[in-house]
């Protein structure tokens, strides 16, 4: 489902992501529909490169270049045959090339010789955000200019009751409500703001401390979610 | 500010073939005008009344294509300054057209975001609206690509429009030219009966207030 991938990219759950497009791309690929395929190509390629960045991927234009390949194959072995079918394939793969050069382009930018100056493996370390995953909510931990930024997202389609959250919360965790709207609510943790929102999604910027604990924390709160059947 | 005042507005407007027939400019804009001014049906004021900032933020950080991550706070620096209160710099105006000091910076932003609240609106208006956000093309038309929650093969195609003037026809027919030019491409790909159009334009004219125009198009062959 195309709002899974979405909600991954927006909580850093590269993997998830690319597993999702790299599914639609292939049912697109199969019931014969370039324009959806164009449309989930590159996203689906973006999603595998930062997840295999985040993994440690030393050479991201190389490994680019190889997603590339395998893509064009697919689209090349799915579309051979009629000319008007082939014709389409051509368009598709000529774009996502153009696509491929724009990312390549950009990963050269970003991370210009990133083994310059500094240990790699303590780099790497440093700027991978802490990831938790239980019972489909995934969270993660990032740097954010005031300490932390945590996101985090449920691996299905919900739809919030934002009421009876606020309930639970309230009895359960001693939660303090400070804004509430049809769509969100503004939670106080530890004299900081959490917002949960209607979709499952679930943001809180703190001050810097301990990963592992706002991301826990974050992951509970989560748990005490109440959904809309 | 905690919360901002939102009222929208909504309308209907039939699409037909005929609108998609000319390539010339003003022709475009002529029909254009034409969707806003006179074909546009079944006035309806939306259930909204306000949007919290983090609501705003959350909006405009999934939505808008430059980065904009305080659009709040330079809207309240726009209202203020716009009232006379000085704010980093004392205005300097120096007469260069379009370069005018009393222009926010985030106003497109806020636009996109505002487009993206209310159509993704699934508690207050899921029967017209209930929209899914299916990808942001960077740097060309449209604004949003969206899909219908009760039917993922029925797309959206949204442009967004901001101004901070009261009057939002200008604007409103900006973007549904834009539209036009997007359908006209769009129909050798995929059947027009699929895809509605969603023209939204937004005025940041009255201080801590959002005023919204959705102008949705129905094609008909």
């Amino acid at each position: 489902m195309k709002k899974i991938a979405l909600l991954a990219q927006w909580a850093g759950d590269f993997k998830t992501a690319q597993v999702e497009y790299d599914r639609l791309f292939t049912e697109s690929l199969d019931e014969g529909d370039p324009v959806e395929a164009r449309l989930l190509v590159t996203p689906g390629a973006v999603c595998e490169l930062v997840s295999s960045i985040e993994q440690g991927e030393a050479h991201p234009v190389e490994l680019l270049k190889e997603i590339i390949a395998r893509k064009e194959a697919q689209i090349r072995s799915r579309f051979a045959g009629k000319d008007q079918s082939k014709a389409e394939g051509e368009d598709l793969i000529r774009e996502m090339l153009e696509a491929g050069r724009q990312v390549a382009q950009a990963v050269r930018d970003l991370m210009p010789d990133s083994n310059a100056g500094e240990n790699r493996a303590e780099q790497h370390k440093r700027d991978t955000p802490l990831q938790l995953v239980s019972n489909e909510r995934f969270v993660s931990v990032h740097s954010h200019p005031r300490g932390l930024e945590t996101r985090s997202y449920y691996r299905a389609d919900i739809t919030v009751d934002l009421e009876a959250t606020k309930e639970r919360l309230i009895q359960q965790a001693g939660a303090t409500f400070t804004g509430q709207t049809d769509r969100m609510l503004e939670v106080e943790v530890l004299g900081e703001l959490l917002e949960i929102f209607i979709d499952g999604r679930v943001r809180w910027v703190s001050e810097p401390q301990d990963p592992n604990r706002v991301g826990k924390l974050v992951l509970e709160i989560g748990s005490k979610l109440v959904l809309r059947a | 500010m905690v919360t901002y005042g939102l009222q929208a507005v909504y309308r209907e407007a039939i699409l037909t073939p005929a609108d998609l027939q000319f390539w010339e400019q003003d022709r475009i804009k002529k029909r254009a005008r034409e969707i806003v001014t006179q074909r546009a049906q079944g006035f309806m004021t939306l259930a909204f009344s306000s949007i919290h900032f983090r609501e705003l933020r959350d909006a405009v950080a999934r939505a808008a294509e430059e980065l904009s991550t305080r659009p709040d706070e330079d809207l309240d620096y726009f209202w203020s300054a716009r009232r006379g209160v000085p704010t980093y710099y004392a205005p300097l105006f120096l007469g260069v057209r379009r370069k005018s000091y009393l222009r926010s910076a985030s106003l497109e932003s806020v636009g996109e975001g505002l487009a993206l609240h209310l159509l993704e609106d699934r508690v207050r208006h899921g029967d017209i609206f209930a929209l899914e956000l299916f990808c942001r093309p960077l740097g060309s038309t449209p604004d949003l690509m969206m899909y219908y929650r009760s039917d993922p093969s029925r797309l959206a195609l949204v442009e967004a429009k901001a101004t901070e003037k009261q009057e939002l026809n200008g604007v409103l027919t900006e973007a549904v030219t834009q539209l036009l030019e997007v359908f006209q491409g769009w129909q050798n790909h995929r059947d027009l009966r699929h895809t509605h159009g969603f023209a939204v334009a937004t005025s940041i004219f009255t201080p801590g207030t959002f005023v919204v125009s959705v102008l949705k198009t129905v094609f008909t062959p």
